[in-house]
């Protein structure tokens, strides 16, 4: 590894976690009148450590999985960054602190490894050009905080690094712990079967390591496995998403949009930061996808893009489909390929102002989850 | 607005995947990228006529009933043989030998769409309408011009009564039948220049009129 791509690695680091800084200084200023450190590590406890999903994750990370009580419903959390979390906190107890400094650094390797895998296909303008897209979705103020977001997004942007390398044992090792991190991960079957199948399919052999690309599966079975060894069901967790607070069920991705669709007109307060972004980013995402197969960019990508996609749409009552899309990777892939300067100037200006908005509302504890 | 989003939104999820299977299939060499890219035109006519039937019949709806948002097309498209076609895709029964053919596949389809059994009568239409302009394009821009084809693709999923090749029943069947004739028979036509008709403008203009005419009387009951 050269110096040279080292600080490109640094730079692309640096660049998303500043940007998240900027907004959370911003933050600051609006929500506690002034930039004083007091009030600036006030919000990051308050928003980073506290609200929503974080909560939970720290209760696993601190009792691990119960099989009875209020805090069974944890189980629908994959175990591994709760259990990073702990492990980190080994000595010192600090949970809360140990998530954080977690999704920091998972969130400084994820930009760089996009960098990186947005190297293999074009220059530095292009690379950096993905980092900002990912660091400035809408969605992404959870990367820094007590969530997974941040560990998924550097296991999934590795797992596709590797599989573009042809390095599928290290691809598949990335995709099961993937899978381990978000169900979402399991959907990285899809993209390495796919370059499995079609290398044997041009060189007509097949070679052992191939065998790997089934490994993102493997993530899931172990996830089941705990479901069954804590309340002999491997798939309790489905009761409990199904049940309170959640009410998540899997449906038909066209109910889901025609649901979205009416409750904004059903919580006329909810909609501009929940049911509106949720609708508008399916549609997005889908014409981003197919302009991905029209700019020829690589077909795996796109698949994974598109199963992820309508996965993610197979969720009834989802209240978080912006957080969601924010793993959806082959977005910033594709959009980093945008060559026509207008496109570009549009897709970066708009982005940062809904960057900033959004952001905005979740540091005003407004209800984006 | 709801219904609308169901709508385009499944059509554009299916596209991406026809669009990967087309990618897949180019990428080992089983086709080559001109036909996949002839397929997609041909998807996009498809889609798009579609479109435009269920757009103008929604807006023709809302307008004449007052409906409380846009409207599905199972509840626009509700003449007795429709009907009994809807009820059939959700339970199965033979109550014609073709129709109730056609149920238990359109049945199926929906089975594995997480239920949504009218949707895979509706699927199956389509794709037999899809079929048929491939085997039409096919023919037409052999034997006359590649835009001639497109246009006479068009055409077809345009002229009055072309809504009844989305709708599940029979006829997307029949539209099969004569394409994939025309396509064995077509070899033996001469190939000739298209030409463009005489005062085209106005034919297009009539049928796009006597098509809303079909469409208006099919959504208000009166075929």
């Amino acid at each position: 590894m050269t110096k040279k791509r080292l600080a490109a690695w640094l730079l692309a680091a640096f660049t998303g976690l500043s940007l998240h800084y900027l907004l959370l200084l911003i933050g600051c200023l609006i929500t506690k009148g002034n930039l004083s450190p007091a009030s600036f590590l006030a919000l990051m406890t308050e928003r980073l450590t506290q609200p929503g999903d974080a909560v939970r994750y720290l209760d696993i990370a601190q009792n691990g999985y119960v099989a009875e009580g209020e805090n069974a419903i944890n189980l629908v959390f994959y175990p591994l960054y709760p259990f990073l979390v702990r492990f980190l906190s080994l000595g010192t107890g600090r949970y809360a602190l140990a998530g954080v400094v977690l999704s920091h650094l998972c969130y400084a390797g994820a930009c760089a490894m996009l960098y990186e895998l947005l190297r293999l296909d074009g220059g530095p303008r292009e690379a950096f050009g993905g980092v900002l897209l990912m660091s400035a979705w809408p969605f992404s103020m959870f990367v820094l905080g007590v969530y997974s977001e941040s560990l998924f997004l550097l296991l999934s942007i590795g797992c596709l690094y590797c599989m573009r390398r042809d390095r599928m044992a290290a691809a598949g090792i990335c995709g099961f712990l993937a899978a381990l991190t978000r169900v979402q991960g399991m959907l990285l079957i899809f993209p390495l079967v796919y370059t499995a199948v079609r290398r044997v399919c041009r060189e007509k052999r097949f070679r052992g390591r191939d065998m790997c690309a089934l490994l993102p599966i493997g993530g899931f079975l172990v996830y089941l496995v705990i479901n069954y060894t804590l309340h002999g069901d491997p798939f309790k967790f489905l009761e409990f998403e199904a049940g309170e607070p959640w009410y998540q069920t899997t449906q038909w991705l066209g109910k889901t949009l025609a649901d979205q669709a009416s409750m904004t007109g059903e919580y006329p307060g909810l909609a501009p930061y929940i049911y509106v972004p949720q609708l508008v980013l399916f549609f997005f995402s889908a014409l981003v996808l197919l302009a991905g197969l029209r700019q020829k960019a690589p077909v795996e990508y796109v698949l994974y893009g598109a199963v992820y996609l309508g996965f993610t749409y197979l969720s009834g009552w989802m209240i978080s489909g912006g957080r969601y899309l924010l793993g959806c990777v082959p977005l910033f892939l594709i959009l980093a390929r945008v060559r026509t300067p207008a496109v570009r100037y549009i897709l970066f200006t708009l982005e940062g102002m809904l960057f900033f908005f959004y952001n905005l509302l979740f540091l005003m504890a407004y209800a984006i989850m | 607005m709801g219904e609308f989003c169901r709508f385009a939104g499944e059509r554009l999820m299916l596209l991406i995947v026809l669009a990967l299977m087309g990618a897949f299939l180019c990428e080992i060499g089983r086709m080559r990228p001109e036909t996949a890219r002839r397929l997609g035109r041909v998807l996009l006519c498809v889609w798009g006529a579609e479109a435009a039937h269920v757009l103008l019949s929604g807006l023709m709806y809302f307008t004449v009933y007052g409906n409380d948002g846009f409207p599905s097309p199972e509840t626009m498209f509700r003449t007795g043989s429709l009907e009994k076609m809807y009820d059939a895709l959700r339970t199965p029964a033979f109550f014609a030998p073709v129709s109730g053919a056609l149920a238990w596949l359109g049945h199926g389809i929906g089975k594995i769409l997480f239920n949504q059994y009218v949707l895979g009568g509706f699927l199956l239409s389509e794709g037999m309408t899809y079929v048929s302009c491939c085997l039409l394009e096919a023919r037409l821009r052999e034997r006359f011009s590649p835009r001639a084809a497109l246009q006479g693709v068009l055409l077809a999923c345009l002229l009055p009564g072309a809504i009844f090749l989305y709708l599940p029943g029979w006829p997307p069947l029949l539209f099969l039948g004569i394409a994939a004739l025309l396509f064995v028979l077509g070899k033996r036509l001469p190939k000739k220049e298209g030409k463009a008709l005489p005062c085209e403008e106005y034919l297009l203009l009539l049928s796009g009129i006597l098509t809303a005419a079909v469409d208006y009387a099919l959504i208000s009951g009166r075929i």
